[in-house]
């Protein structure tokens, strides 16, 4: 996992999963949780979103906006967009080369 | 479900406490968010987010020492419970622990405040422990009276540092003190002695070896100073740390 996800731990997954549903625009806790599972097609637990919520916010990949009741929604930072699309990019990359690999192995 | 929220550390509830209630009660919690959140609250408290510093090694000393010496003492008290023959154990483990146990609570203090009280505690723990050892090697269990009443005398001073809440306070407290009461008097008195048949008095120390792991664990985790100096402000996003 590249910088600076690798330094999230187990924290970097849930963190690619939560830019890439704050890239269609501010959610609050709920929004993202519920996105993130139609995205991924697995359940976020509470504890896990907000410890990648923290991490990411200290790292200035997201900003957190003002309140709505209690509700608090959160948006990608500049930083962020050029993050996740770094590794997005760098993961479809991946993807292609894969896929590509096997291509071959099954054609040959 | 929302009381694990105080599971987290004073500083992430103050910044996230709010949104994550309002998230909870958006939707019926499974077992696996309640085990989630437990799980993100021990990792709120080993990688504090924000502008906490993690707690320097030194400060979590004192709470690994009584870690220890509360499994040592709950060890003991199995060990005996179960084998009967735990005479040794008492004898040498037993001060060991009392031993490390003391030596957590002038740490805990001189990490938190630096404060000339902590040697005094230290020295009046270390007097007893060494007065106790030999009167406990020779009688191997008549002296484990004696170190009920320093026990509970400790326990109540880790209750108070130990920041874990009004009840759970209140009832290390009580613990503290009716227990010694009712069994350490009594037995230091010379009013009984104990047998290896009388497991019932060391089984009712149970509570106090792990009373002390709980406060030993709360303590390692959070480190000392940080039970006084928690930040209340937000935490302010650090653009570009990436």
């Amino acid at each position: 996992m590249n910088q600076p996800f690798g330094e999230l731990g187990r924290f970097a997954e849930p963190s690619i999963y939560i830019l890439v549903s704050l890239s269609g625009g501010p959610k609050h806790g709920y929004a993202i949780m519920t996105d993130v599972e139609e995205i991924s097609g697995s359940p976020m637990g509470p504890g896990t979103l907000y410890g990648a919520l923290a991490r990411l916010e200290r790292r200035g990949l997201i900003e957190a906006l003002e309140p709505e009741d209690r509700r608090r929604p959160y948006r990608l930072t500049g930083l962020g967009a050029t993050t996740v699309r770094a590794q997005l990019d760098s993961l479809g990359g991946f993807v292609r080369t894969g896929l590509s690999r096997l291509d071959e192995k099954i054609g040959g | 479900m929302t009381r694990l929220v105080r599971l987290y550390p004073r500083a992430w509830r103050d910044r996230y406490e709010e949104e994550f209630l309002a998230l909870l009660a958006e939707r019926p919690p499974t077992l696996g968010d309640l085990a989630d959140t437990i799980r993100g609250a021990v990792d709120a408290h080993l990688n504090p987010q924000g502008e906490v510093e993690p707690s320097p090694w030194t400060h979590r000393l004192p709470g690994l020492l009584a870690l220890i010496a509360g499994a040592m003492w709950s060890a003991v008290v199995l060990a005996f419970v179960f084998w009967q023959d735990g005479g040794w154990a008492v004898a040498v483990l037993i001060p060991a622990s009392l031993f490390l146990m003391f030596l957590s609570l002038p740490g805990d203090y001189m990490a938190a405040h630096g404060r000339h009280i902590a040697a005094v505690v230290g020295v009046i723990g270390l007097c007893i422990v060494v007065a106790n050892l030999p009167y406990s090697v020779a009688t191997v269990v008549t002296g484990v009276g004696g170190y009920l009443i320093a026990l509970g005398g400790m326990l109540t001073l880790a209750a108070i540092r130990a920041d874990i809440g009004p009840a759970a306070r209140w009832l290390l407290l009580v613990l503290a003190v009716i227990v010694p009461a009712a069994i350490g008097f009594p037995v230091a008195m010379g009013l009984g002695n104990l047998t290896e048949n009388e497991t019932w008095v060391l089984v009712s120390a149970l509570p106090y070896g792990l009373a002390w792991v709980l406060v030993g664990l709360r303590l390692a985790i959070r480190g000392s100073a940080t039970l006084t100096d928690l930040p209340t402000s937000p935490i302010e996003p650090e653009v570009g740390a990436a």
